[in-house]
């Protein structure tokens, strides 16, 4: 936090900027303020820089909105994109830290699969998506499968990094004092790697998200993804914005959870 | 180097027995869900001595327009409104937005906007790595030590020579760690607009041969894919190696 400067060299703006920090209702209306003001900024661009078939306006979008809110078709789909990307993550996380554990533990087969690891990791996973279609149907299960797998590579690699840089030093003195094999795994490798497996949890919830409506927009039949793309086929532009507010809100919100429960851990990193 | 050595063998064979138990299961069951390796072999040699070319170089452009669109602004942006605190605090709530939403799935909208061809993907890997290095860049020009810029300002600096000797050169590893995650991100953006509504590209080759269940060709596609991928990694690594020798530097 920068301290706020002397009044003595203070120009008018880091005065307000101090009084911003200072005043918590005057950011709040501020804030407010810039957002009331893109708002209006939309309103009146629609129509007259570009036809509202292209713009549609914060009116229309707001009462369609409104319309699915009390219609329960936005909780349908907001369920849907919530129970594939709740699954995949499970999924992909439980089996993420079982590879990357058996991994860690074996570094000779580690050395083995890595360029097959990584050569799967770099092919982006959203491709996969038609060929799970393909086989498995459109539906519920080729979205918890894309998401599971984006899950699952990040999770085994921070799972690996973990076990790699947990103490070599306390694995030495344990392995001295005549520690088994598996107290080393349970005493020293499995809570040395908690960290960075927490670390990965953390930052696969914003990615299976993604994933999830990702996998919506290609080869969805329910979902947010699949209400931006479905109105994006009929040309409703406004049902792609109103769609993409929806996302929005979630991503905030999700944004907000996983910062309340990051500021701690966040210092160590980078 | 005689581990380095069994090290390949190992590899080698364990490539081998992946490959031999995919073309005995294509050869087992009929139906020509899984393919075969001998099959899409043939595949990837017919569509290398024509069409596949066309569709790389289509992907590649997109993602390069995209990048050298996106990444400069992005930097120049994060930059400026780095060094605007008071713009930055009234604008906190649309920041954390742009930063929260992902925004390849605007990927219709910019369809809807731009029509079939290369725009709206070369849009869409614009936005995408335009936000990515506007954030790093942003966290970077946040995160310049504050004592240094005591010690300049009380020094004489002028505002200028503050942004080109401290500010720009310390965010510079930010920007950096920026560019290697926009890389891979740029070939997703790209696919994922092909994916949507394309004629020529990676993503469109990969839809037509699902449309037609075309397995073959929908293998054959997904590995080239992959060696896009690969390709697109190891440039991002190139890229991370450049970060990491400037920190060892500033040790």
């Amino acid at each position: 936090m920068d301290a706020p400067m002397t009044s003595a060299t203070s120009t008018p703006s880091q005065r307000a900027l101090a009084f911003f920090q200072t005043h918590r209702w005057a950011l709040m209306l501020g804030r407010s303020a810039v957002i009331a003001a893109c708002f209006l900024a939309w309103e009146l661009a629609s129509g007259a820089l570009a036809s509202p078939f292209f713009l549609s306006s914060p009116g229309a979008v707001l009462a369609l909105l409104w319309n699915w809110t009390v219609s329960g078709l936005l909780w349908r789909h907001v369920g849907a994109t919530l129970l594939a990307a709740g699954t995949g993550y499970l999924l992909g996380a439980a089996c993420g830290v079982l590879a990357g554990m058996v991994l860690g533990l074996m570094p000779r087969v580690n050395a083995v699969v890595a360029p097959f690891i990584s050569a799967l990791y770099a092919l982006p996973k959203i491709a996969l998506a038609p060929l799970f279609v393909i086989l498995f149907g459109a539906g519920l299960l080729p979205k918890v499968l894309i998401v599971a797998i984006t899950v699952f590579f990040l999770l085994l690699y921070s799972t690996l990094d973990g076990v790699k840089d947990s103490d070599r030093d306390l694995k030495e003195t344990a392995e001295i004092f005549g520690a088994t094999p598996s107290e080393i795994v349970t005493k020293i490798l499995i809570p040395g790697s908690l960290p960075w497996i927490f670390s990965g949890l953390r930052i696969a919830v914003r990615y299976a998200f993604t994933a999830a409506i990702l996998a919506e927009l290609i080869a969805g039949n329910t979902g947010i993804g699949y209400l931006i793309q479905s109105s994006a086929g009929k040309f409703n532009t406004t049902g792609v914005f109103a769609g993409v507010l929806v996302l929005v809100a979630f991503s905030v919100l999700f944004t907000e959870l996983l910062t309340r429960t990051e500021n701690s851990a966040l210092r160590w990193r980078v | 180097m005689r581990s380095n050595m069994s090290l390949f063998v190992w590899r080698g064979l364990l490539l081998a027995v992946l490959v031999a138990v995919w073309q005995l299961g294509g050869d087992r069951t009929a139906t020509g869900w899984i393919s075969s390796p001998g099959l899409v072999a043939t595949r990837l040699a017919d569509l290398a001595s024509g069409e596949l070319w066309g569709h790389v170089a289509v992907t590649l452009a997109e993602m390069i327009l995209g990048l050298a669109i996106g990444v400069p602004a992005g930097v120049l942006a994060g930059l400026i409104l780095g060094r605007m605190p008071l713009t930055a605090l009234l604008l906190r709530p649309l920041i954390v937005a742009l930063y929260s939403v992902p925004l390849v799935t605007l990927a219709p909208l910019l369809i809807l906007w731009f029509g079939l061809d290369m725009a709206p993907k070369i849009f869409l890997v614009a936005g995408v790595s335009f936000f990515l290095l506007f954030f790093n860049t942003f966290a970077g020009v946040q995160a310049v030590d504050g004592d240094q810029q005591t010690t300049l300002l009380l020094m004489g600096a002028s505002r200028s020579e503050m942004f080109l000797k401290l500010v720009a050169p310390a965010s510079m590893a930010w920007i950096f760690a920026g560019l290697k995650v926009a890389l891979p991100y740029a070939l997703i953006a790209a696919v994922v607009g092909e994916m949507m509504a394309a004629r020529s590209g990676m993503g469109s080759l990969l839809t037509d041969a699902a449309a037609q269940i075309d397995m073959t060709g929908l293998y054959a596609v997904l590995i080239v894919l992959m060696i896009l991928g690969v390709a697109v990694a190891s440039a991002a690594s190139q890229v991370e190696a450049h970060v990491l020798r400037w920190r060892q530097a500033e040790r």
